[in-house]
Parts: C-alpha cells; sequence; structure tokens
C-alpha cells in the first residue's frame, strides 16, 4: 500500500513529509503525526493495544497513544508490514541529562504502576537461575573459542588485539556476574518473592521524549513482563557515555529510581549481575565476526572500545552497589 | 432530514448537505451515506467490509466509526453508515491476475463472515427438484423439452459429486470499482448477499467471454491460488455443475421468450463445456480435479 492510501485511512492529506529513521513525520492541517512501519506479530499487536487498556485504567500518562484510522483500526497491514499512527512529539528539552532524570522517574513510575507480586514458585526460580547460568556459559565459552582461535595467530588485526587485551578482565567480570547471580538466587529463596513490571524493552533514551517537563516513551513494541531489572539495565548502559563518564550520575539516576519504585535487595543483586555481565561486549564481536552491516574495521574497533570503556564505567558503580 | 447534527458523532469539525439526503461535505472531504433498515444486513455489511480490508488488504466503502467507535448510528427506524465518497471510477479493465485475486478476496471473505440464517442460501444442485420442473415443459416446449432431456446423461456426469458445494453468500451484486489515491477500491453495493455459486459462475464466464485464452486461465490460477484448497475444490465443482441447464429449464416454466432462452442456453452449455476442457477441470472417483 503507497503512503497516500495508507494515509487516507486517517483522511490526511500531507502538506509535508520528512523521514527520521524508521518514522516519518506528517504534517497536516490537522496537526503533526508521526507513521511508524514495523513488523509485528498479531501477539505484539495485541499487546500493545492491551497496554493502551491497561494505561488508561491506571490513569499512566507516560506513553504517546496510537491514532486509530478512521474505520477504527489500530493498525494498518502491509504485506509483511504494519503501520501505526501517534502523535507526533516534538522534543523541547536542550539538556541530555535533564532528559534522563526525567526518564528513570518515568521508567520507575511505569514499573510501579504495573508492579505485579508472583506467586513464589522455587522451580520456577530455579529454572530460571539455570536458564540464564547455561545462556551465559555458552556464550564465555564461545568467547573463549574464538579467543584460542586469535591467540594462535602472529598477528592480530586491531579489533583481535583490543580484545585479546581485555579479555581477562572480561571474563573476570564475567564471574563477578555468576556470583552475584548466586547471591540473587539465594537471596530470592530465602525471600520466597518474586515480582514482575511491564517492562518497555528498549529503555534507551531514543524512546523516550520530553515536552514541556513532562515525558512520554515510545515504541513499546519489545514490551514484555519481566523484572524489573530487565529495563533498569537497558537504561543504565544506554545512559553511559563513554570516555566521559562520571560514576555520580548512574548513582543518582539509581536513587531517583528508588525514591519512586525500591527495589528488593535480592534485585538489587539480579541488577549487578545484569550489568557485570559483559553481553554487550561480547555482542560486538559477533557483529564483528559475522559483519552483516559491512561495516569498516575500524567501526568495529570503535564499538568495541566503546563498549569496553561503559562497562568499565559500570564496574565503578557496581563497586558501591 | 437534519441528521447533520448527528453526525457530529463521528468527530467531523463541519457538516453540510451536497446532496441531501445521500452526501455531505465535512472538513475531511465528501461523505456518503447509506441508510439501513435490518440490522442484520447492516452488520453483516459491516463485517464482511471489514475482513475484505484487513484479510486481503484492499480498500473497499468500508463504514467509518463514531467517536466511541461504533460502525452505524441510529435515526429513528433507520441505521446511518457513513463511508468515502470515491469520484474517480477505475477505469482500465484490470490485470488477469487481479480479476482472480479478487474474486478470491470476495470469496475468502465471505467464508469467514458470518451471516444471517435468512441469506444462507445452499449452494447444492437441486436435481430432482429440476427434473420436476423439466416434465412440466413436455406439453408446452416438446422441441426444447427432448432437447434439455437428451443432455440428461451428460448433466449426470457434471454432477457426480457426493458433497454439495457449500461456496458462501458474498454481497457481490452491483459492485463499482473505483480509485483512490492510486489505489483499486472496491465499491460494495449494499445489497444483500447473493448465492454464490451464481455470481463465481456468471464472473468465470464473463472472464472467458471477454479475455484471451492465456489471460483467463492466469485469472483462473490467480482465484485459485487465492483460497485455500477446500474453496478450491467447491469452486470448481461450482463450475462443473449444470447450472445453465437448471436457469433454462427455469426461465423456459416462466414462459418467456423460449426461443431466446433456448439459444442462450446453447451457447452458455458450449461455453462450460469450453471452459472445462480450458481448464482441464474433471470429475473423477466423485472428487473434482483441476489440471
Amino acid at each position: 500500500m503507497s503512503d497516500p492510501a495508507l494515509l487516507f485511512q486517517y483522511d490526511l492529506y500531507p502538506k509535508q513529509v520528512v523521514k527520521h529513521g524508521k518514522v516519518t513525520r506528517i504534517e497536516t492541517e490537522r496537526g503533526t503525526f508521526a507513521l511508524k512501519e514495523t513488523k509485528l506479530s498479531k501477539e505484539q499487536m495485541d499487546l500493545l493495544l492491551y497496554l493502551e487498556e491497561r494505561f488508561k485504567q491506571l490513569h499512566f500518562q507516560g506513553y504517546v497513544p496510537l491514532i486509530k484510522t478512521k474505520y477504527g483500526d489500530s493498525f494498518v497491514l502491509m504485506d509483511d508490514r504494519v503501520a501505526y499512527l501517534t502523535p507526533w512529539v516534538e522534543e523541547n528539552i536542550e539538556n541530555p541529562a535533564q532528559k534522563e532524570e526525567q526518564m528513570i522517574h518515568s521508567l520507575a513510575e511505569l514499573h510501579g504502576y504495573t508492579a505485579k507480586e508472583q506467586a513464589f514458585s522455587e522451580e520456577v526460580i530455579k529454572q530460571s537461575y539455570q536458564k540464564m547460568v547455561f545462556l551465559r556459559e555458552s556464550r564465555q565459552f564461545e568467547m573463549e573459542k574464538y579467543i584460542s582461535q586469535i591467540e594462535k595467530r602472529i598477528y592480530l588485526s586491531p579489533f583481535e588485539l583490543s580484545f585479546v587485551t581485555h579479555f581477562h578482565q572480561l571474563m573476570k567480570y564475567c564471574d563477578l556476574a555468576k556470583k552475584r547471580l548466586d547471591d540473587w538466587h539465594e537471596q530470592v529463596i530465602e525471600a520466597k518473592r518474586y515480582r514482575s513490571v511491564l517492562c518497555h524493552g528498549k529503555c534507551s533514551p531514543s524512546h523516550f521524549v520530553t515536552v514541556d517537563g513532562r515525558g512520554y516513551f515510545i515504541n513499546f513494541e519489545r514490551s514484555v513482563m519481566d523484572t524489573p531489572i530487565r529495563d533498569l539495565a537497558y537504561f543504565v548502559r544506554s545512559s553511559i557515555k563513554p570516555f566521559q563518564y562520571n560514576p555520580a550520575t548512574t548513582t543518582s539516576h539509581l536513587a531517583r529510581y528508588e525514591n519512586q519504585f525500591a527495589l528488593y535487595d535480592e534485585e538489587k543483586e539480579l541488577l549487578a549481575s545484569y550489568l557485570y555481565f559483559p553481553e554487550t561486549i561480547f555482542n560486538s564481536v559477533t557483529l564483528f565476526k559475522e559483519n552483516r552491516q559491512e561495516w569498516s574495521h575500524i567501526k568495529h574497533v570503535r564499538l568495541l572500545t566503546k563498549k569496553i570503556e561503559v562497562m568499565n564505567g559500570i564496574s565503578n558503580v557496581l563497586q558501591s552497589l | 432530514m437534519d441528521v447533520a447534527g448527528l453526525l457530529k458523532e463521528f468527530g467531523f469539525e463541519y457538516v453540510s448537505w451536497l446532496e441531501e439526503p445521500k452526501t455531505v461535505l465535512t472538513n475531511v472531504g465528501k461523505k456518503k451515506l447509506s441508510y439501513w433498515r435490518e440490522r442484520d444486513l447492516l452488520e453483516y455489511h459491516l463485517n464482511f467490509r471489514d475482513r475484505f480490508f484487513s484479510q486481503y488488504g484492499l480498500l473497499c466503502n468500508r463504514m467509518i466509526r463514531t467517536l466511541d467507535g461504533r460502525g452505524y448510528i441510529q435515526y429513528g427506524d433507520f441505521y446511518i453508515t457513513i463511508h468515502d465518497l470515491i469520484e474517480e471510477s477505475y477505469a482500465e479493465d484490470l490485470y488477469p491476475e487481479m480479476k482472480g485475486y479478487l474474486l478470491a478476496a470476495l470469496v475468502g471473505t465471505a467464508k469467514s463472515t458470518t451471516c444471517s440464517p435468512k441469506y444462507a442460501y445452499s449452494s447444492e444442485f437441486p436435481y430432482r427438484e429440476t427434473l420436476t420442473a423439466l416434465t412440466t415443459l413436455k406439453p408446452l416446449y416438446p422441441k426444447s423439452y427432448t432437447l434439455l432431456v437428451n443432455l440428461i446423461p451428460e448433466v449426470k456426469k457434471r454432477l457426480l459429486l457426493d458433497k454439495p458445494s457449500r461456496l458462501p453468500p458474498a454481497p457481490y451484486g452491483g459492485y463499482r470499482l473505483k480509485r483512490v489515491m492510486g489505489q483499486l477500491f472496491f465499491e460494495a453495493s449494499d445489497a444483500p448477499p447473493l448465492p454464490a455459486y451464481k455470481w463465481i459462475v456468471n464472473e468465470i464466464h464473463s472472464w472467458f467471454k471477454s479475455m484471451e485464452t492465456e489471460s483467463f486461465t492466469k485469472s483462473w490460477d490467480a482465484l485459485l491460488n487465492g483460497v485455500d484448497d477446500e474453496m478450491q475444490a467447491h469452486i470448481i465443482q461450482s463450475v462443473i455443475e449444470p447450472w445453465e441447464w437448471r436457469s433454462c429449464i427455469l426461465a423456459l416454466q416462466q414462459a418467456s421468450h423460449s426461443d431466446q432462452k433456448i439459444k442462450q442456453f446453447q451457447e452458455e452449455w458450449e461455453a462450460t463445456k469450453s471452459i472445462i476442457e480450458t481448464l482441464q477441470l474433471s470429475i473423477s472417483d466423485r472428487r473434482v480435479f483441476a489440471k
């Protein structure tokens, strides 16, 4: 379906259309809108609709609502994709630090509104613990295999050299992640409690807009009910600026979050475990090996260096957590 | 009629009559009003059109929703629905694959749309009933009667199936093809759904009459590819079944223009034979086959 035919379903006749990555900004006489074309399963669409309803019931206002077509559809199906429309929210905040503060506050609010104590089952906890241990060990093993391959060579590429240099430290982080995961497991079993919240799923500043002091999450496409730590760890990683990192900022974000939504002690262990595990660094190795994006070598090196720097920053914060 | 005020329920900022009581001008363009007496029929159309779009991606004259999500408003004894007024006709002929896809979309949508029992016509070929009707023709049109009786062995061959065809009825009659924003727009009429065997067979005959063989088979293939296996079998069965034989008998019973009816029947009979041959359709072991 062409864009005009798609907009016809909203009775929108654009004056100006501008692409912003995956989103199209549409200016019309009836206002400015954001049109997103994406791949969503039926379950994801249903979840988004459910979330809208739920947010309305909870009077949670920190999201940008979907606009229905004139025929009452929230999504328009287009071959293998779907499109949906929301009001365009023009961000008017200039200070990124302020935006992060607003975001962590809204995240705590979202988690607080949707928190649900789960019926405690030792078996379920044990299974998720074992699954996590298994996944992490497999990932570690994969990296060890890669290292043993490249160490056989006389000359290493800059990327490989950089990874080899930091490998020992990364393995230490893995050990710490395992230790904190064990602590979490022990404490949860003792406390006999486990809660889940609605996790945004991609909780980075690029999925949050602020207008006149109010913040709104956008793109709930990957949202899921899970531990609040999932979002929190994502946020911490994405908010750390490599090479200009101030650990006090992360500490203050976490304090701000806890003012609104206090974490259980065992959840703090889980957060530490999530953050210690250098998954994002391992991901950049996979990215380098596969190189589907056909990036230059130097781009991969920069990304890896950035991720290592972020990891070191996180480690500083974690010493006090 | 003062429904203009009522239309504010749809969130229009202004509404004025263009042609009372059928078309209005709103802040979002011209809209057309439909008036329904039967709520069953209205709800059938509402569901059918919604599904037609959501399952097949074809734009059509769906019901515009009120601010609170309703597809119609009540006005006295009527229900009113609002639709886009599309003025541009789809001037050129559809390409063969699109013709097949459109028909497949109608069959597929009809299959998944619940229909009031009032419109659930049987698609079973009424052989016994037709034979009884045929006997009444003997004293009136002996020549025609002989011709039709002589065809019974052929008719039986075309009915050698265990199961009756179960094609769903659909609101096929009186549709118009329009164009909006460069796209095809299917404007269904508000008429009750029609028996499926009739409109499918009519449509396939009209393709056969107007198209080259290659295009005709392309349309046919697109039709079969667009529906599930079950519907494929029913469509093939409907094409094979001797509906033209039955129509001729019923028409002669009404005693009007008998020569013309027989001539038309002979043409249709021959056309069906050619269609069956072209598409290599057959019945064997009580099952239908296409090439």
